[in-house]
């Protein structure tokens, strides 16, 4: 369910979120501070799986995406709370399920710490597909062929030197650079 | 009476076409002014926000920090979840702190141009490969937004939605489009401030990279300095509508002995890099298609040199381009 909630958050993030789910989401995270926790709390689980605990965890961050979350147009009330007492068992169901995904994760997280069992966590098929990657690139090679490391280090090289003309040129400010940082994970 | 009527017909259509026309014209204009205060935005005002970038369905936040000051622009970008991943930049050099690659990379900056890429007849030939419009408003991070579409005019290169605040022109949302319509990468701002002044420890790294791999590129032929670089001895046949060269330098790798010979295109927008190198017996070069998201990249050996094309570009413009490399 977990998948859910993050398929509707980037949805939401898109502008294309129907406008049922929409206000759906946003009451249950405006009005459960937990739940914007939890949120955190997985991010930060999915982010351990893959690659060690972050050296630094920024506690603020479910909140800020609340308030802008909060300043979202608001749904007409009348339409918008019909649809939010038929469903609001499924959605206390769904943040159940969000719960025990975010349990499984954090026992795979340990398990992930011990050599050989790292490979059954991963095929667990509860987990999210964007935490099971585990190759040390995120350069994806071409179906059939095993890219070598030293192919991906120079690529990377490539990058960051590109993202200093790309920054120069077209668009504006780090966006470049934005790529370097966020594909710089395992 | 019955000859006039198709004359008026015709005088009416023109007068209605021309209209469209001035009215479209006018909107376009209105979007490149726009676009030209967000790139004059994000150079000269001071700020600091919190952003989620989002691709390959994966979300992740990341802080940036920017001062604008006479002796040149700052900025800091941190990666706030999972390892503290950092890009620092100043007028003189890029910092990449790479924790998980254990990794520091540092190399020349070059000096930013304002929007679009400074090619003396970009807004021109841009309206052949771009069309822009102004969407209407929106409200990001709490503030009122302007929405701009980039629309690509063909398969060579993504379209962007931007959203960019109605006063301070400062980019708050950006789409990035493929041919298909599906945003392949979005970056969005949860929190912007504009300050006053921006201090000295909020752009100092909270790594010290030791025990890292330190990769500094040893030298670097001044950009487009003639002189210093020489004329290329390669060309590229088959440019998409649109790409210039806009660079030609010679790199020394960090990781590699040899310089690397460096073509960049552009369309004012989407940028191309190229990359030449004589081939070495103990490395191995990219052959094929390799991507990250929204940057592809092809590589080819070409005698006994090894072509890779690197860009946030659709995959067929990196093939396109890699294809028709040409040693003159």
């Amino acid at each position: 369910m977990s998948e859910q909630i993050r398929e509707q958050l980037s949805a939401l993030l898109d502008g294309e979120l129907p406008a049922q789910e929409q206000s759906l989401l946003l009451a249950r995270l405006a009005h459960e501070p937990d739940l914007r926790a939890r949120w955190s709390n997985y991010q930060l689980i999915g982010d351990g799986l893959r690659k060690g605990l972050p050296a630094q965890v920024d506690l603020d961050f479910a909140d800020r995406v609340m308030r802008a979350i909060d300043d979202l147009p608001a749904q007409p009330a009348g339409k918008s709370s019909a649809v939010l007492r038929v469903l609001k068992p499924l959605v206390g169901l769904a943040v159940a399920a969000s719960v025990a995904v975010v349990a499984v994760l954090a026992v795979q997280q340990s398990r992930t710490l011990t050599p050989g069992t790292a490979q059954v966590a991963i095929n667990q098929p509860a987990q999210p597909e964007a935490y099971a990657r585990v190759q040390g690139t995120r350069w994806q090679a071409q179906p059939g062929n095993v890219q070598a490391p030293q192919v991906d280090n120079r690529l990377n090289e490539y990058l960051v030197n590109h993202s200093e003309y790309a920054a120069s040129g077209g668009m504006p400010g780090m966006l470049p650079y934005v790529r370097v940082v966020g594909y710089d994970q395992e | 009476m019955t000859r006039n009527k198709p004359t008026l017909l015709t005088l009416g259509a023109g007068l209605v076409l021309g209209l469209l026309a001035a009215v479209a014209g006018a909107a376009t204009g209105d979007a490149r002014d726009l676009l030209r205060q967000m790139s004059e935005a994000s150079m000269g005002l001071n700020y600091r926000g919190t952003f989620v970038y989002l691709h390959n369905g994966q979300l992740e936040a990341m802080q940036v920090v920017h001062r604008a000051a006479k002796e040149g622009e700052q900025e800091r970008l941190i990666a706030l979840t999972g390892e503290a991943r950092e890009v620092l930049r100043d007028k003189d050099k890029v910092t990449c702190i790479l924790p998980n690659s254990k990794a520091v990379m540092v190399d020349k900056s070059i000096p930013r141009q304002p929007f679009p890429a400074a090619l003396p007849r970009d807004l021109e030939a841009l309206t052949d490969t771009y069309e822009f419009q102004i969407l209407g408003e929106d409200r990001v991070s709490g503030r009122p937004a302007r929405i701009v579409a980039i629309r690509s005019l063909d398969a060579f290169r993504y379209g962007y939605r931007l959203w960019l605040e109605r006063d301070s022109h400062l980019l708050l949302k950006s789409d990035l489009i493929d041919s298909d319509g599906r945003a392949v990468e979005q970056m969005m701002f949860t929190d912007v401030e504009i300050l006053d002044a921006v201090s000295d420890a909020a752009l100092t790294p909270s790594l010290r990279g030791d025990g890292y791999t330190w990769h500094e590129q040893k030298e670097r032929a001044a950009a487009d300095d003639r002189a210093a670089v020489g004329e290329s001895a390669w060309s590229v046949t088959g440019l998409p509508a649109g790409f210039m060269r806009t660079h030609h330098n010679r790199h020394v790798m960090p990781s590699a002995a040899v310089p690397v010979e460096h073509l960049v295109f552009s369309d004012g927008l989407a940028t191309v890099s190229v990359y030449i190198e004589p081939r070495q017996a103990d490395a191995q070069g990219l052959s094929g298609h390799s991507n990250m998201g929204a940057v592809n990249a092809l590589g080819v050996q070409i005698g006994d040199y090894q072509v890779t094309v690197v860009g946030e570009v659709p995959r067929l413009t990196v093939e396109r381009i890699g294809q028709s490399v040409r040693r003159r």
